[in-house]
Parts: C-alpha cells; sequence; structure tokens
C-alpha cells in the first residue's frame, strides 16, 4: 500500500528528481570504487535544497571540492523555499530514495523527524564532526525529543539593519535598543515625499512574516505555547502588545509603506536595497546584499545592530543543517557530504562569504582571529551570533508548519484589519489547540 | 458466408484497434483513474492511512469537516466569485478583440501574431511576473500610473485590490483563448446573413445582437465550458500572488486543499473537499452541456 501511495503522491517527484539527477553516475553501492581513499568513488547522491538562496550558491559552488576529494558526484535538486516543506514531505512519503542529502530547514525537522523520514546522527558521525565544537542552541535547532537529526551549518536570528547616512542626517547617534526608540527613530525618519520609509514591516499571508511576527511575540515576553506543558499560551496580553505594536507602527505611525501588508521578504530586501528604507529588523543575508555594488544603492551606508528589546532582549532563533534521508540508498555517501559541508574550514569560508555567522565555534573564532577578514565582516558577524545566543528555538513541534500556516493567517489579518487584535487572538488560540494537540 | 467473413474481418479489426488504444488506455488508468480512485479513497479514510498505508475508514466524516470548515466555504465562495468574475471578463474581452481583429484594421496581423503570446506562458511564469508589475514601490504598473498623475493602488494589502490583481492576471492569461476561438468562428460566419440584416436597416449593434451573437451562441458554450473548468481549478495565480491573502481573502478551493493537504497534513479533508469541487464543476459542466444541447438543437 505504501509503495502505491509512493507512486501516486510522488511520481512527478520523483521523476523530476530522477531527471535532474539523471547523467551522474550510478547510484548503487554496487559502484563503489575498489580505491580504498574513495571508498564511494563513482557513487552519487542528491542533494535536495532551496533554489536562489545565496548559501545554497555558495554550497553549490564549493561542492566540486568534495567530489575532488571522495569521487561522489552530487546532484542538486532545488526547489523555492516557499515549497521546501511541501516537495520534501512528498518525496519522504513516497519513501522512493531519490534524495539523500536534505538542506534541512529547522521548521520542519520535528515533523519529519517524528514520521522517521531522517536518520539520526549517529556517535560516530558526531565523533566525525566534533560535536563539542558546535553550540548547544545551534544542535538544538536539529533536535526533537532530544535526539539529532542534521548538522547545522547557519544559524541566524533577524537583527536591525540601518542606513548610517540617514540616521546621521536626522541628528540620530545610534540604532534603537528598544521597541519604543524603534518607534521613534522610524517616525523621525520616515519622508514620504522622498518615498524614504522609516522601516518596512512584511504582513503578505506567506510563511516567512511569521518569523517576525514570532521574534515580537517573544520580545513582549510571550510565546505561542508552552513546550513542556502543551499548554496554548497565544491568547495573552503579551501576544496582543506585539500585534499592537505592529499595527500601530504600520496604521498610526505610518513608518512602513502601506503595500507593505502585501510584503514579503523579497519585496523588504529589494526596498532596502534600493535605498527607500533607512532601517529594518531582517536577515543577517541583508548585509552581504547591501554591500554588493551590482544589486545595491546603500553600499558602504549600513550599520548593524542586536534587534530591538521589548520587554526581553530575544528573538527567534532559525538555522538550516544536513541530513540524511531515511529513504536513501547511499547513507554513507550522504553523511560523508554533510560531515564535509560542516567541516571547520567549509564553514569558515562560507561564514566569511555570506557575512551569516556558523554554530562552529572553532569556525566563528577564526573567523576573529583572521587578518584577512575586515573588521567590518567581524562586527557583523558578532552581532549576529550574539544576538543568536540570546535567541530561542520556537520550532520544537511537529505541527510547527501548522503553526506557521495559522500564524501567517493571523498576522496578515490583524495587519490588514480585517479582523480586530482580540478577536483574532482568540481564534488563533482556539485553532492552535486543536494543531498541537494532533486534531 | 461472405458474413462470416465479414464478421472475422470486423472482429480482426476490433482487436487490432484494441491493441492499438491498449498503451493509451493503461497510461489513462495508472496516471488518471488509478489516481481519482486512490484520492476518493482517501476521502473516506483517516488522514493518518497517507502514513500508515492501510486505509481506515471514517465514513463520511471528511466531508462533514470540510463543509463544517469555513475556511472551505469561504475559499469556494471565493472561487465562485473568482469563476464569475474572469469568465465575464474573458468572454466581454474576448468579444471586444476578436471583433475588432474581425474588421482587419491596421497591423491586426502583428496583433494576431502577439495575442497569443500568453498562451504560452506558464501560469506559475506568469503570476511571478504579474507580482513584480503590481509591487506598489518599484512595479511597472504603477510607475505608468504615475506618469498620468494616479496613484496606483497597494494591490496586495487590501481584500479588494488583491482580487483584481488575479482577476487581472488571470483574464490576461486566459483572454487570447477565446479571442482565437472566437476569431476563427467569426470568420466562419456566412456574409450573406448580414447582408440581408443592412437589407432591413439593421445597425452594427443590431447586426451583432441578432446576428454575430445567436450564431455564436455554440461557440460561446464550448469556451463556457472549457474556461469554467478551468478557472475553477485555478491555483498558481493565486499561490503566487496572494498566497490567499491578505487574510484569507483570496484563498480559493484549490489553495484550500493544498494547505490542508500539505501543510496541515489533512489528506483526508483535503480529498473529500477536491471531490466536492469536482461535483461542483461537473454540475456547472453538466447544466453547460445541457444548454449546448438544446442550442444543437436551435441551430438545426
Amino acid at each position: 500500500m505504501k509503495k502505491m501511495l509512493a507512486t501516486i503522491l510522488a511520481l512527478a517527484m520523483a521523476i523530476s528528481v530522477t531527471a535532474c539527477a539523471s547523467g551522474g553516475g550510478s547510484s548503487s553501492a554496487s559502484q563503489q570504487s575498489g580505491n580504498s581513499d574513495k571508498p564511494y568513488e563513482g557513487t552519487k547522491i542528491v542533494y535536495a535544497g532551496e533554489s536562489g538562496s545565496a548559501f545554497g550558491e555558495f554550497y553549490k559552488s564549493v561542492t566540486p571540492e568534495f567530489t575532488e576529494e571522495t569521487g561522489i558526484n552530487v546532484e542538486f535538486f532545488e526547489v523555492a523555499h516557499a515549497n521546501t516543506h511541501d516537495r520534501f514531505l512528498t518525496e519522504a512519503l513516497a519513501g522512493t530514495g531519490s534524495i539523500d542529502v536534505y538542506q534541512l530547514d529547522q521548521p520542519w525537522i520535528p515533523e519529519f523527524a517524528s514520521m522517521g523520514y531522517l536518520e539520526e546522527v549517529t556517535d560516530e558521525i558526531k565523533t566525525q564532526i566534533d560535536i563539542d565544537d558546535f553550540s548547544e542552541s545551534g544542535l538544538s535547532t536539529m533536535s526533537y525529543n532530544g535526539t539529532l537529526y542534521g548538522i547545522p551549518f547557519q544559524y541566524h536570528t533577524p537583527v536591525i539593519f540601518y542606513r548610517t547616512d540617514l540616521f546621521e542626517a536626522a541628528g540620530l547617534d545610534s540604532p534603537p535598543e528598544t521597541w519604543d526608540e524603534y518607534r521613534e527613530y522610524a517616525k523621525i525618519l520616515t519622508d514620504e515625499e522622498k518615498g524614504i520609509y522609516g522601516t518596512c514591516l512584511e504582513a503578505a499571508a506567506v510563511l516567512e512574516p511569521v518569523t517576525h511576527f514570532l521574534d515580537k511575540i517573544l520580545q513582549a515576553g510571550g510565546n505561542y505555547w508552552n513546550a513542556e506543558t502543551g499548554e496554548v499560551t497565544f491568547d495573552s496580553p503579551e501576544v496582543k502588545n506585539a500585534l499592537q505594536w505592529m499595527y500601530d507602527l504600520q496604521h498610526v505611525d505610518k513608518s512602513s509603506p502601506e503595500g507593505a501588508l502585501g510584503y514579503e521578504n523579497g519585496d523588504v530586501y529589494n526596498l532596502f536595497l534600493e535605498g527607500q528604507v533607512a532601517m529594518v529588523s531582517e536577515w543577517p543575508y541583508f548585509y552581504a546584499g547591501a554591500q554588493d555594488p551590482e544589486q545595491s544603492n546603500v553600499v558602504g551606508k549600513v550599520g548593524i545592530a542586536a534587534p530591538p528589546k521589548g520587554t526581553d532582549a530575544t528573538s527567534a532563533l532559525w538555522a538550516f543543517g544536513y541530513g540524511v534521508s531515511s529513504a536513501s540508498k547511499n547513507k554513507d555517501a550522504a553523511w560523508m557530504y554533510c560531515v564535509w559541508a560542516t567541516s571547520k574550514d567549509v564553514l569558515t569560508r562560507f561564514s566569511i562569504d555570506q557575512a551569516t555567522p556558523n554554530p562552529r565555534a572553532s569556525a566563528m573564532a577564526a573567523i576573529q582571529d583572521s587578518s584577512e577578514v575586515g573588521d567590518d565582516i567581524k562586527n557583523v558577524l558578532g552581532v549576529i551570533d550574539e544576538s543568536c545566543l540570546r535567541a530561542q528555538n520556537v520550532t520544537n513541534t511537529p505541527y510547527f508548519p501548522a503553526v506557521q500556516e495559522r500564524l501567517s493567517l493571523t498576522l496578515s489579518n490583524v495587519m490588514s484589519g480585517i479582523t480586530g487584535i482580540d478577536e483574532e487572538v482568540a481564534a488563533t488560540a482556539k485553532d492552535l489547540k486543536g494543531i498541537l494537540s494532533g486534531s | 458466408m461472405l458474413s462470416k467473413t465479414a464478421t472475422k474481418l470486423g472482429s480482426r479489426e476490433k482487436r487490432s484497434g484494441i491493441l492499438m488504444t491498449l498503451p493509451a488506455i493503461l497510461v489513462m488508468i495508472a496516471t488518471v483513474l488509478y489516481p481519482i480512485g486512490w484520492s476518493l479513497l482517501l476521502s473516506f479514510s483517516d488522514s493518518a492511512s497517507v502514513f500508515s498505508g492501510k486505509f481506515d475508514f471514517i465514513g463520511f466524516d471528511n466531508y462533514i469537516k470540510a463543509i463544517q470548515s469555513s475556511d472551505f466555504q469561504n475559499a469556494l465562495v471565493n472561487t465562485l466569485k473568482f469563476v464569475a468574475c474572469t469568465i465575464v471578463l474573458e468572454i466581454i474581452v474576448g468579444f471586444i478583440v476578436s471583433l475588432t481583429l474581425n474588421s482587419q484594421p491596421p497591423g491586426h496581423k502583428v496583433f494576431k501574431l502577439l495575442y497569443t503570446l500568453p498562451l504560452m506562458i506558464a501560469p506559475l511564469v506568469s503570476g511571478l511576473q504579474w507580482r513584480w508589475m503590481l509591487t506598489d514601490q518599484y512595479g511597472v504598473v504603477n510607475n505608468i500610473l504615475s506618469i498620468f498623475g494616479v496613484k496606483g493602488p497597494t494591490w496586495f494589502a487590501n481584500p479588494t485590490s488583491a482580487f483584481a490583481a488575479i482577476i487581472l492576471a488571470n483574464v490576461w492569461l486566459a483572454v487570447p483563448f477565446c479571442i482565437l476561438v472566437l476569431v476563427s468562428a467569426l470568420l466562419s460566419l456566412p456574409e450573406t446573413l448580414y447582408e440581408a440584416g443592412r437589407l432591413d436597416g439593421a445597425n452594427l449593434i443590431q447586426e451583432f445582437w441578432y446576428i454575430t451573437l445567436p450564431q455564436l451562441k455554440y461557440t460561446i458554450l464550448t469556451i463556457l465550458v472549457i474556461r469554467l473548468a478551468d478557472a475553477f481549478r485555478v491555483f498558481d495565480i493565486v499561490y503566487v500572488l496572494t498566497s490567499g491573502g491578505p487574510g484569507n481573502s483570496t484563498e480559493v478551493a484549490s489553495t484550500y486543499i493544498y494547505t490542508t493537504s500539505f501543510t496541515r497534513l489533512h489528506f483526508g479533508v483535503g480529498a473529500a473537499a477536491s471531490f466536492m469541487s469536482l461535483i461542483i464543476v461537473g454540475i456547472a459542466c453538466f447544466t453547460l452541456f445541457k444548454l449546448m444541447g438544446d442550442s444543437e438543437e436551435d441551430v438545426m
């Protein structure tokens, strides 16, 4: 029956993956080389990841080194970020083994782990990667029920990026540290006639804006649930404060473009690089983009600061990692790739290239000690790394994708004024109870 | 003797006919009938069946859950609104363009080539293109409007403009099909009818109303049947442009089914919702076919 299910749910997926992967070497172990230095020479593994992401491009550019070292061919099967969960879930359900290495996105790790779609990281692998070199918070993002299912290569949390030139012109000496300051500065910096907005929120009815919404909830001292007791805590003054703060920034202060109600991450990125936004609380990759003269009008004019503090100085922690599909027919070769991709050398280069921290202490220390890395990158990595250490893991339930989908509706409803805060929070809490109880 | 030979030949032809169509039939069974049958089974089973591989029958529970779900009700209403708006606009725009082309204005040959271009673009790509074009701060549509002193709407920020954006993108994508069919039909209309009308003193509007429209009744119904089924299953444009937002104001049946199945993992409810949608489209198409049948009798 499971095979039948596989045929239906994943026929297209399997065909496309096979098509993507065709032309490489055979994936069967029987084709392993007799060469003891390269025991898997000629083996082909399929890497399933996000298309178009900066870190995906980095790994595509360095993976030929892995092939040279090991003789293992890596085929990239890429899906748009918004669809990775659904596409990979379909493949996992099918169990065809057409994917070997997952580029794991934290929100769906508990779900995949609870369903048995991911291999556990064994003690042998832990020894190979020197597990103690990874930060605990980084490893927590790849764990479910105390078991590790992936090796993180990046962790991050939104931080403030601000235009130093606009701050100076407005007489603002330093970036905001608190919610109140953030709101006040955004108001001061908004100049609609010049087409400059103090900040830019995201409130499209898609999943990504929820990550920022969760930051605000945590900064307000709330959470959507208590992971220890399983109690839904969404209907709380803290959550209402978070929504009110965002609503006021958008509708009362008008410090964020009107269209932000339909924006997601890419829109904010474009506006910031165009020079139309003075300050954003966004992902670390914004910095690298802002320094690229080919796509940015704000090169050399961007500063960075820790996320603004509400009642708590925190935010949500997000990570990407590598894990192996339990349906993979090339598990050993796949783990070899995961170990290589998260090695000190690769992660050091990764963080310098992407201006984003990674959870490997030795790699981060190497960057800080390096004389070849500029102070600006060291500062950026330092700020983000410190923010990550204060951040919290919010994805510790197998139902997180459904939670995230519900919260996207909550955010969009409130920010668009379709429903009031009290009414929406109560409705969301009721739905979350159902979702988190698995019904 | 002759009849026996004929029967033999007939059955041989029948056999080779079956053999020749067998591959296509098998492919149809594997790719169409089997998945539909499996989904039907799933719609009467617990969603966990997908994971366990064993169908756990729960009767009509999934159907009841879907019907009682305000999200599904909202998605159905939005779908009906979408279908009605897009089809009416497609027919109106299709008629205006095809009648204009039929009068062979200068440049009509170049335009004929241009208007077919959207037919060659995947809905997903078209959706992405419209998303960029309609973005309020740097989109080309609002930029053009600003040249004329008009402040363009924030397309995706409120339910009405978001719905309009979806309709606009879909009409752009679908109207070439209507034009293509209508232009072909207009070319086949006998000139004698118009000559007779003109002799009776009919003006252009009367010609259209009393000659063109009745003659094209069958063509219009054909367009309606094809476009209705197509519009009802709209997914890509909505998914890319609004993802059902703001709130769930532009959620349609297909996006509801997708989210219910692949995000909430309620595969049974998703399957039930898709079968209910299928029934609604079936009823609508049946009604149109019935009208088409009557129309054929009228023509006879």
